[in-house]
C-alpha cells in the first residue's frame, strides 16, 4: 500500500483549509479569508513569472540558439515594457503594447469581416420554405430573430418616435422587428442565465469533491473559521460601540 | 524630434503593423515579405510573455508599500504575500533552469497545495451569487422577464436529469432551442463583434484611437 | 410584521441560503439518487464526428482552462481522448490559460489508460503554456515546431517525428479547444477557420455555451459541447461513465433549489407590492 508522504498530507490539508477559508467570504469577510486570499495572490504571482521565464527560454532565446537570430529583436521589444519602471524613459514601455496590439489588429482586421461578418449573414440567409414544416417555421423564426436583434443594435438609424411619424408604416414596421428582436434576446439570455447556473454548480461541485476527500481537514478549517467570523462580528460590534462613545463625548461639553 | 517620437511613436507603429498585415493579406508579395510577416507574428506571441513579467513585478511594489508604512491592518498580509512569492519565485526558477519546468517537486507542491484549490474555489464562489440573484433579482414584472425565465427553465430542465425524469421532451426542447432560436439571438452580437474590431483597427490605422489619449 | 413579510424575511437571509445550497449539493454527493440523463442531439453528433474520423488523425488541442472549468472539461477531453486512441491519433497539446501546464499534467495523470497507449515524441507532444494573444494562434497555423522550439519539458522539437506530419495547419483532421473563456474561440476562428478552414470542435464550459452557439450553426465549428451535462452525456454514450455522471444529480438538486427560490421569490413579490401600494407606495425590498 502506497502511503502518501508527510507532504502529500500536509498539501491536502493547506488545500482544504484555504477551500473553506475563501468560501468563508460569502458569509463574512474575515482574517482567514484575507489570509488564504493573499497566499494565493503571492502564489499566483510567482507561478505566472515561472511560466513565462519558461516561455520566453522556450520561444524566444531556444530559436536563437537554433539559429533563428531575428527572434532577438522580440526580446527587445519586450524588455521595452521594463522601462515603465524608470521615470525618464517610461515612455519607451508603450512601444512593447503597440507592437502586440498592432499586429494583433492587423491580423484580426483582415480575417474579422470574413470571419465573424460575412459567415454569420451568409448563414443567416435561410430559405423560408425547405419542404419540411418544421424546418421551415425554423428557418423563419431564426430569420425574424436576427433581423430583429440588428434592428436592437441600430442606433444611428432611428425612425421619428413622435407625431405624425409615429403612425408611419417604416416606424410600425421598425417597431415590430424591435420587438421581436427583444424577445428573441430574452430567449438567448434566458439560455445565458441556465447555462451559468450549470457552470457554477459544477464549480461548486468541484471543490465540494475535494473537500469531502479530506473531512478531517475540512472540519477543522470550518472550526476555525466559524472562530473567524465570530471574531469578525465582535470587532465590528466593538469598534461600532466605540464610535459611537466618540461620538457622544464630543457632543457634551 | 523626440516628443514627436514619445507622442505619436506608437500610434506609428500600430498603423504601419495593421498596413503591412492588410498589405500580405489583400495582395500577393514576394516570399521575404511573407516570412518577414510570419516572424512579426511570433514575436508579438513572444513579447506577450514581458506583460506577464511586469505584472507580477507590478504586485511586488504594490505590496511593499503597506509593508514600508506599516500600514494598519494590511502590512501583516503584504508581509505573507510577499513571503510567499519569493519562496515561489525560487522554487520556481530553479525549477525552469534545472530542466524540470514546472514539475520540480517544491514548486509542484507549492501551487498545487495553494494555487488550485485557491484558483477553483474564487470561481466556486460565484455559485452563492447567482443563487442569491435568483431570488433578489428575477422578477417578472413584464411579459419579456416572463419569456426569459419560461425559456431559463425549459434550458434548465433540459439539463438536469429531474426534468428527463418529469418528461423526457425536456432534452430535444432544449436542444432545439440551443441549436436554433439562441444562435440567432447573439448571431446579431457577433455581427457587431466583428464591426467594432474593424472599425477599432480603422480607428488605430487613421490615428483616432481616442483611449491612447 | 405579517405572514409574508415573516417569510420574505426568512427567504431574503442569504446565509441561510448559502448553507442550504451547500447541505443540497453535499447531501446529493454524498448519497447519490440514480437520476437518468437524457443524450441531447448536439452531443450524439460531437460523438458520431468524432467516430468518422479517419485513421491516424492530427489532432492539435488548446488545454485552456483551470481547476475550476476542469470540473467540466476535463471529463470531456478524458472521454475524446478514449474515443480517439483506437484511430491511432497523432496529438499536439498545447495551452494558452497560466494554469494550463497544470491542467495538462493532471490529464495525462487521471486517464493514463489513454496516454499509457502513446509514446511522446512520436504519437503526442506538449507544447506548454503559449501567451493568449491572436499571435500565437495566427504562429501555432503557420508551423508549431518552428514557432516553439522547445516543448514543455524542455526537448528541442527539432528532431520529434510528430512534427514531420502534424505541424502546419493543413497537416490537422480537427482542432480541439477545451476552453473556459470565449478569447480562444474568436482566435482560431479568424485564424484557423477563416484562414485555413481548419475543422474546429469546441467542447466549453456552460456559461460560454449559448454565446458561441452562432459558430456551430454557421458551420464554422463541426460540433460543440457544453457544460458538465454534456459532458456526461458523452461519458454515457462511450459506455464509460465518469465524474461529470457521478456530478448529474447535484447538479439536479441545486437547479431544484434555485428554481424554487425564483418561484418563491415571485410569489412573494407580487403580494408584498400590493401591500406596500396600499400603505403608500414605499418600495419593496
Amino acid at each position: 500500500m502506497i502511503t502518501p508522504s508527510i507532504w502529500d498530507m500536509f498539501g491536502l490539508w493547506i488545500g482544504a483549509a484555504l477551500t473553506v477559508w475563501l468560501f468563508s467570504f460569502a458569509f463574512k469577510d474575515n482574517a482567514l479569508y484575507k489570509l488564504a486570499e493573499h497566499l494565493f495572490v503571492g502564489v499566483a504571482a510567482a507561478y505566472n513569472f515561472t511560466i513565462a521565464i519558461d516561455g520566453l527560454l522556450k520561444t524566444g532565446i531556444a530559436p536563437i540558439q537554433q539559429g533563428n537570430i531575428m527572434r532577438i529583436f522580440a526580446l527587445i521589444l519586450g524588455c521595452f515594457f521594463f522601462a515603465k519602471y524608470f521615470g525618464k524613459y517610461s515612455w519607451v514601455a508603450r512601444f512593447g503594447p503597440a507592437f502586440v496590439i498592432g499586429v494583433g489588429l492587423g491580423i484580426s482586421v483582415t480575417t474579422a469581416p470574413e470571419g465573424f461578418v460575412l459567415a454569420q449573414v451568409k448563414s443567416s440567409m435561410l430559405p423560408l420554405w425547405t419542404g419540411d414544416l418544421l424546418q421551415s417555421l425554423t428557418n423563419i423564426l431564426m430569420t425574424f430573430i436576427v433581423l430583429g436583434g440588428l434592428t436592437y443594435f441600430m442606433f444611428t438609424f432611428v425612425p421619428g418616435i413622435r407625431g405624425a411619424a409615429k403612425k408611419a408604416p417604416g416606424t410600425r414596421l421598425y417597431g415590430a422587428f424591435l420587438k421581436i428582436g427583444i424577445y428573441g434576446m430574452m430567449i438567448g439570455f434566458g439560455a445565458l442565465f441556465a447555462s451559468t447556473i450549470v457552470s457554477r454548480v459544477a464549480y461548486l461541485i468541484g471543490r465540494l469533491t475535494d473537500l469531502i476527500a479530506s473531512p478531517e481537514a475540512s472540519i477543522v478549517a470550518t472550526i476555525l473559521v466559524i472562530a473567524a467570523i465570530a471574531y469578525a462580528y465582535r470587532h465590528e460590534k466593538k469598534t461600532a460601540v466605540g464610535k459611537l462613545e466618540q461620538k457622544e463625548s464630543r457632543k457634551t461639553p | 524630434m523626440s516628443s514627436m517620437i514619445r507622442r505619436h511613436g506608437p500610434y506609428l507603429t500600430i498603423t504601419l503593423l495593421i498596413v503591412f498585415f492588410f498589405i500580405t493579406y489583400l495582395f500577393t508579395t514576394p516570399q521575404p515579405v511573407q516570412l518577414f510577416g510570419t516572424q512579426l507574428v511570433q514575436w508579438a506571441s513572444v513579447v506577450g510573455y514581458f506583460a506577464i513579467l511586469v505584472g507580477t513585478i507590478d504586485i511586488v511594489i504594490f505590496h511593499l508599500k503597506p509593508l514600508r508604512s506599516r500600514e494598519s491592518g494590511q502590512w501583516q498580509y503584504s508581509a505573507v504575500l510577499l513571503i510567499i512569492t519569493a519562496i515561489g519565485l525560487v522554487t520556481g526558477t530553479a525549477g525552469v533552469f534545472s530542466g524540470a519546468g514546472i514539475n520540480y517537486q517544491p514548486f509542484a507542491w507549492l501551487y498545487n497545495a495553494i494555487y488550485v484549490p485557491s484558483n477553483a474555489t474564487v470561481y466556486a464562489i460565484l455559485v452563492f451569487y447567482i443563487a442569491s440573484a435568483s431570488y433578489r433579482a428575477f422578477r417578472i414584472k413584464n411579459a419579456q422577464a416572463a419569456f426569459l425565465v419560461l425559456v431559463g427553465f425549459i434550458i434548465m430542465f433540459a439539463d438536469i436529469g429531474v426534468g428527463y425524469v418529469i418528461w423526457p421532451g425536456f432534452v430535444p426542447l432544449g436542444n432545439w432551442i440551443n441549436t436554433y432560436p439562441v444562435a440567432a439571438a447573439f448571431r446579431p452580437i457577433i455581427i457587431g463583434s466583428g464591426l467594432g474590431v474593424i472599425i477599432t483597427g480603422l480607428r488605430a490605422l487613421l490615428g483616432r484611437d481616442v483611449y491612447g489619449r | 410584521m405579517n405572514t409574508i413579510e415573516k417569510i420574505n424575511k426568512f427567504l431574503s437571509n442569504r446565509q441561510i441560503l448559502y448553507l442550504l445550497l451547500l447541505a443540497v449539493v453535499l447531501g446529493i454527493m454524498l448519497h447519490p439518487l440514480g437520476i437518468p440523463i437524457g443524450i441531447a442531439g448536439q452531443t450524439r453528433d460531437v460523438y458520431n464526428y468524432v467516430d468518422k474520423l479517419p485513421q491516424n488523425p492530427k489532432i492539435l488541442m488548446d488545454v485552456h482552462y483551470d481547476p475550476a472549468g476542469a470540473t467540466e472539461l476535463q471529463p470531456m477531453a478524458g472521454a475524446f481522448l478514449r474515443q480517439v486512441i483506437v484511430k491511432n491519433p497523432k496529438i499536439v497539446f498545447f495551452t494558452t490559460h497560466n494554469i494550463g501546464p497544470i491542467m495538462f499534467e493532471r490529464l495525462r495523470s487521471y486517464f493514463p489508460d489513454v496516454f499509457s497507449q502513446l509514446k511522446y515524441g512520436d504519437d503526442y507532444v506538449n507544447l506548454g503554456f503559449l501567451p493568449l494573444v491572436e499571435a500565437t494562434f495566427a504562429s501555432m497555423a503557420k508551423g508549431c515546431q518552428e514557432f516553439v522550439a522547445r516543448d514543455a519539458y524542455g526537448a528541442s522539437t527539432a528532431d520529434m517525428p510528430i512534427f514531420k506530419v502534424a505541424d502546419k495547419a493543413a497537416d490537422f483532421n480537427v482542432v480541439v479547444l477545451l476552453t473556459t473563456s470565449t478569447d480562444p474561440i474568436e482566435y482560431a476562428i479568424r485564424q484557423w477557420y477563416t484562414a485555413y478552414k481548419m475543422p474546429l470542435l469546441f467542447m466549453v464550459v456552460a456559461v460560454i455555451g449559448p454565446s458561441v452557439q452562432p459558430f456551430v450553426a454557421s458551420g464554422q465549428a463541426v460540433g460543440m459541447l457544453s457544460g458538465q451535462n454534456a459532458a456526461a452525456q458523452y461519458e454515457l454514450l462511450l459506455k464509460r461513465p465518469g465524474s461529470a455522471v457521478a456530478a448529474v444529480d447535484a447538479q439536479s438538486g441545486a437547479h431544484v433549489l434555485i428554481m424554487i427560490y425564483i418561484v418563491l421569490g415571485n410569489l412573494i413579490y407580487w403580494p408584498m407590492r400590493k401591500m406596500s401600494k396600499k400603505a403608500g407606495g414605499t418600495k419593496t425590498k
